[in-house]
């Protein structure tokens, strides 16, 4: 039986250039794939599996059904999250809202079919004045969408100047704003790294948005004038180059990706042992946790941060030093907010 | 619901979301949330579905799409899927006298190089793939509820460094 960490690098070599319009060919085997299929599902790579095996004996393993219909089940949900972008930026635009899109269909736009890549929820950034009225609006309808005040919790850059910088691309009757590519490609890496870097697939989406940046792209608008939060966007696509692939030849990021700190790639790896959501996230309220001593140091041992995202919330420098001063400073600073947070628990619990 | 025409069945179109994969059409009922998948030969034999092709257009139409022979007893096997997916306007009984074939009966009758023009519904069921849509951590708007929709999810805090972020403290 394989161990944890083995698995990890055979779902590596599983999405090498799996974002590619021509995927290369899979270079671990059968047995192999089909022993990672549950990574595969779990980290939301299911349609670009199938595609990668769709005219091959895996297709025979009863197993990789499940790939077939994630990857038809991506495609409906796609289908229908299309019909409810286009809704929504004219319900915006006619209350006088020009929201940007983030993420989701953005990203997954660049992939060669619909179905390859799950747009998930809707993320709409907002101009902070748009703020309130944009949140009046969704609370009175239906839509799976995560709306943001600016773009302040991913970026340093001055919201006027992404939206200078924004494009508008065509979705079925709907002009639906998008961020420029240099700018979206920084939000993702730091969406990636401020989650922890456990979901596979969103580091496909940053190989893809390497690897698809149009001609004259700015990567000195991209990696920004902070120097930190530069060196973390090119650490991110270093990753995507490590693990997956990713070309970066020419690139102002191929030394960077070159010499990563020493403890990233480990502990990307150990993140993506357990794709699923209940492994990131606490399954058991704190609080609730707190009514048995074993239960409440299973949950505070189940807070434990991970190094990237603690490196990243705390805006730590991405070097080898050790990691364990980041990961206990977020770790403390959560559970003071938690004791802080305390007396409005006991009060809702009333 | 017998219809009155019975030769000439017509698909639905309201209420459905259509998907075209390269081997096969998925639809969306938008009204019971399920998922069904057409295989080529269904999907054929769906779209004409128009209210004024017999049974016997259908048949020939179908086999002119998919380069196959095609008989009746294909069709009816067909809309009698469809019309238990709700994929018709109105499901169509078998005329008296013709008793309905199952799959492996009309692929007997063909031989199985025909097989490709056997129509398949199959109804589709959320995957495990899609566990990972939505997480506990996404963005979320402090105060709100909706949190609450995502699985295992509880609150949006406002302060702290996951604010904005749904969590389950």
């Amino acid at each position: 039986m394989r161990g944890d960490k083995e698995r990890s690098l055979l779902l590596a070599a599983a999405l090498r250039g799996i974002w590619r319009d021509d995927p290369p060919r899979l270079e671990i085997s059968d047995a192999e794939f089909i022993e990672i299929i549950p990574l595969l599902l779990g980290s939301g790579v299911a349609a670009l599996s199938w595609r990668r095996i769709r005219n091959t004996s895996l297709t025979n393993s009863p197993a990789s059904a499940d790939l077939l219909d994630g990857y038809r089940f991506y495609s409906l949900h796609n289908a229908l999250i299309e019909n409810q972008i286009a809704e929504v930026f004219a319900r915006f635009r006619a209350l006088g809202i020009e929201p940007i899109l983030i993420k989701g269909w953005a990203i997954a736009r660049l992939y060669a079919e619909k179905g390859l890549r799950l747009y998930g929820d809707i993320d709409l950034v907002v101009r902070p004045s748009d703020y309130e009225t944009a949140l009046g609006l969704l609370n009175s309808r239906k839509y799976g969408v995560d709306l943001h005040c600016g773009l302040s919790k991913f970026d340093a850059h001055p919201l006027d100047d992404l939206y200078a910088r924004s494009q508008l691309i065509k979705l079925k009757d709907a002009d639906v704003r998008l961020l420029g590519a240099e700018d979206h490609l920084r939000v993702l890496c730091e969406h990636f790294l401020r989650d922890g870097a456990w979901q596979a697939r969103a580091l496909c989406d940053i190989a893809l948005a390497v690897e698809s940046r149009p001609e004259g792209f700015d990567w000195g608008i991209c990696l920004g004038e902070n120097k930190r939060r530069a060196d973390r966007v090119a650490c991110a696509i270093g990753l995507a180059h490590r693990l997956l692939g990713a070309r970066v030849a020419g690139t102002p990021v191929e030394a960077r990706a070159a010499d990563l700190p020493q403890w990233l790639v480990p502990a990307v790896l150990k993140q993506w042992r357990n794709p699923s959501v209940a492994d990131h996230y606490p399954q058991e309220l704190m609080i609730n946790a707190m009514s048995n001593p074993l239960r409440a140091v299973k949950a505070m041992l189940n807070r434990w941060p991970d190094p990237v995202r603690a490196t990243v919330m705390l805006e730590g420098e991405f070097n080898n030093l050790p990691r364990l001063p980041f990961q206990a400073g977020l770790y403390l600073w959560r559970m003071a907010d938690f004791l802080k947070r305390l007396p409005e628990f006991f009060e809702k619990a009333r | 619901m017998i219809m009155e025409d019975q030769t000439a069945p017509k698909a639905r179109k309201e209420g459905i979301l259509i998907q075209e994969l390269s081997d096969e059409v998925l639809v969306y009922d938008l009204e019971s949330h399920k998922a069904h998948c057409l295989n080529k030969a269904a999907a054929a034999i769906w779209e004409h579905c128009d209210g004024t092709n017999s049974i016997r257009d259908i048949a020939l139409a179908m086999g002119s799409d998919l380069n196959a022979q095609a008989d009746e007893a294909v069709v009816w096997h067909a809309l009698d899927q469809l019309g238990k997916a709700s994929l018709l306007e109105q499901r169509i009984p078998q005329p008296d006298g013709k008793p309905r074939l199952s799959r492996r009966e009309l692929m007997r009758k063909a031989g199985i190089a025909a097989m490709i023009a056997i129509p398949v519904v199959t109804s589709i069921l959320a995957p495990k793939a899609l566990a990972s849509a939505t997480s506990c951590g996404s963005p979320c708007t402090p105060a709100s509820a909706e949190c609450v929709a995502i699985p295992n999810c509880t609150f949006c805090p406002s302060t702290g460094p996951n604010a904005g972020r749904c969590a389950m403290f």
